[in-house]
């Protein structure tokens, strides 16, 4: 059972990190993210959906809809990102980058120091 | 496993009956392509692994309202079904009341006129000053 991650922060920078490569609908994405984490991680429909639409409305991605199946009760939204979600998208991986280093300075001093 | 489906996403519509029709249809349309997607690439998943990967309808209907992309529907009267249901059975409930109240009443009016009770005024004569005359009064 893959352990399941509702941090926005990663969230955001997975789903951006794989709509990077391609056009991809909500579903895509939670596959991919367990494929490529030997389904380790997983994350669900209910923590995608906000985090999309919040990208759509702030113009980080563009959607597009296409209408499947029989009377046309299903709609594939595909999520395009755009130039500023590519900048967005930097800035999180930076920020990724810099947190995580922070972290291990943390972890290291610490264990280094004396006891008081 | 298609009416659990039918079901979950009945659970879902209900959940989100604070959005404009509108944003309810595309809210289950979008969730139903991704729903038809993993389906269509698991034919043998039952709908216990269907709600595994993509959350309870509780879930997926709270982050549908939570994403606020789709207004609100106006406020104006717009009870569910089932308070509709309530309000009617209370109206019909009181008219019945109010009609057996009048219906009572016409009928004593009725009595009282065409001389069924003590009191009716159908009398020829003036009423005597008997003791049974007076005791009504």
């Amino acid at each position: 059972m893959p352990h399941f991650i509702y941090d926005k922060s990663i969230i955001e920078l997975l789903a951006l990190y794989l709509l990077q490569k391609e056009d991809l609908y909500a579903y895509n994405i939670m596959k991919k993210i367990r494929k490529f984490s030997g389904e380790a991680i997983a994350i669900q429909a209910g923590s995608l959906y906000p985090i999309l639409y919040k990208f759509v409305d702030q113009g980080i991605v563009t959607d597009r809809f296409e209408t499947v199946g029989k009377r046309q009760r299903m709609t594939r939204v595909y999520y395009h990102l755009t130039p500023q979600g590519e900048e967005y998208l930097r800035h999180l991986m930076e920020e990724r980058v810099f947190v995580q280093s922070s972290i291990d300075a943390v972890l290291e001093n610490a264990s280094k120091e004396a006891p008081a | 496993m298609k009416d659990e489906l039918d079901s979950y996403f009945r659970e879902i519509d209900k959940k989100l009956f604070t959005l404009s029709k509108k944003g309810r249809a595309a809210c289950l349309k979008e969730h139903r392509g991704n729903v038809d997607a993993f389906l269509k690439e698991h034919p043998d998943a039952a709908f216990q692994d269907v709600e595994a990967f993509f959350g309870s309808a509780e879930g997926i209907a709270e982050s549908f309202l939570h994403a606020e992309r789709y207004p609100q529907a106006e406020k104006k009267l717009h009870m569910n079904s089932r308070c509709t249901h309530v309000l009617l059975a209370v109206i019909v409930a009181v008219g019945l009341v109010i009609a057996l109240i009048a219906a009572a009443s016409f009928v004593d009016q009725w009595q009282f006129r065409h001389g069924y009770t003590k009191e009716s005024p159908v009398l020829t004569s003036a009423p005597d000053h008997s003791d049974e005359a007076i005791a009504i009064y």
